[in-house]
């Protein structure tokens, strides 16, 4: 089983940061405080999304139809999703 | 899971299906309408009247639909500019189905004949209302199961219509349901101004 990236702290819920990164050949480790990627603070359900969205081109009407949901279900999905990589963008220090 | 499927079909069915189901509205409105002898004179009205004809029912299904759907498109498109009429097109169709069950009771003339025995019985009342009073308790049976069965369908009905418009509009703040129920009453109001006027 591929162990899930966690992402938010177990204990209040932040996110969480990258603070130490191991190369796996000559194990050298690398130490620091690292943000997480806008991609990765995303939900496996949200990243799957995306990935579809990208595999279908961008037309939600295929993805609703290969999904089984209905249109404006799809649209709402992107739409929750666009407004979350905004507030994430503006929430990440540039 | 069963209950939200029935009340908010709008997430758990494909395009397709939604489709097929509001197409088969039409036809449902347009049966029931005709064979049981009901009014739909109104975005929320359901009428038992002695005979309809096909014109009849045509035109008042038509205005009921078309006003409903513009006034909460028109609302929507307000809320969210992403609003598509044809999806709060489908959600009225798919949510008027309870109202066509709700006609079921006057299968065979039943709910209007007993309708007009109490009117009758109310008219030539002259006075003599102790008497009028204990004939009307033989219909309160009658009445309290219809006002059930007609409350249960107006619910539907509107939890149908809210989950629809929400959707379709995907409105998210507080107030949607305010801006929903003034929305209803308006299409009401306007559909009945344009029954009475043409």
């Amino acid at each position: 089983m591929q162990p899930k990236l966690p992402i938010h702290c177990p204990s209040c819920s932040s996110p969480l940061l990258v603070t130490r990164l191991d190369c796996v050949k000559c194990a050298t480790s690398v130490s620091g405080n690292f943000t997480m990627p806008l991609l990765l603070q995303m939900t496996d359900d949200e990243q799957n999304f995306m990935l579809n969205f990208l595999l279908f081109s961008g037309s939600l009407k295929e993805m609703a139809v290969q999904m089984g949901n209905s249109y404006p279900t799809v649209r709402n999905k992107l739409d929750d999703l666009i407004l979350k990589i905004k507030t994430l963008q503006n929430q990440t220090p540039s | 899971m069963m209950l939200k499927k029935i009340t908010n079909p709008f997430l758990y069915l494909s395009d397709k299906q939604l489709n097929t189901v509001a197409i088969a509205s039409i036809f449902i409105g347009i049966v029931v309408s005709i064979f049981l002898d009901t009014n739909f004179d109104g975005c929320l009205d359901v009428h038992f009247v002695a005979k309809v004809t096909l014109l009849e029912t045509l035109r008042n299904l038509a205005i009921s639909v078309f006003v409903l759907s513009i006034i909460l498109f028109l609302s929507g498109k307000t809320a969210n500019p992403k609003t598509r009429f044809l999806d709060i097109f489908i959600v009225v169709l798919v949510a008027r189905i309870p109202l066509y069950i709700i006609a079921l009771q006057n299968l065979g003339g039943y709910g209007y004949a007993k309708t007009l025995q109490m009117q009758e019985l109310l008219t030539h009342a002259k006075g003599n209302v102790s008497n009028v009073a204990k004939q009307l308790q033989n219909y309160f049976p009658f009445l309290i199961l219809t006002s059930i069965f007609s409350l249960l369908g107006l619910i539907l009905f509107l939890t149908l219509l809210f989950n629809g418009y929400k959707t379709a509009t995907n409105i998210k703040s507080n107030n949607h349901i305010f801006i929903f129920i003034i929305t209803v009453i308006v299409a009401e109001i306007i559909s009945k101004i344009i029954f009475y006027n043409f």
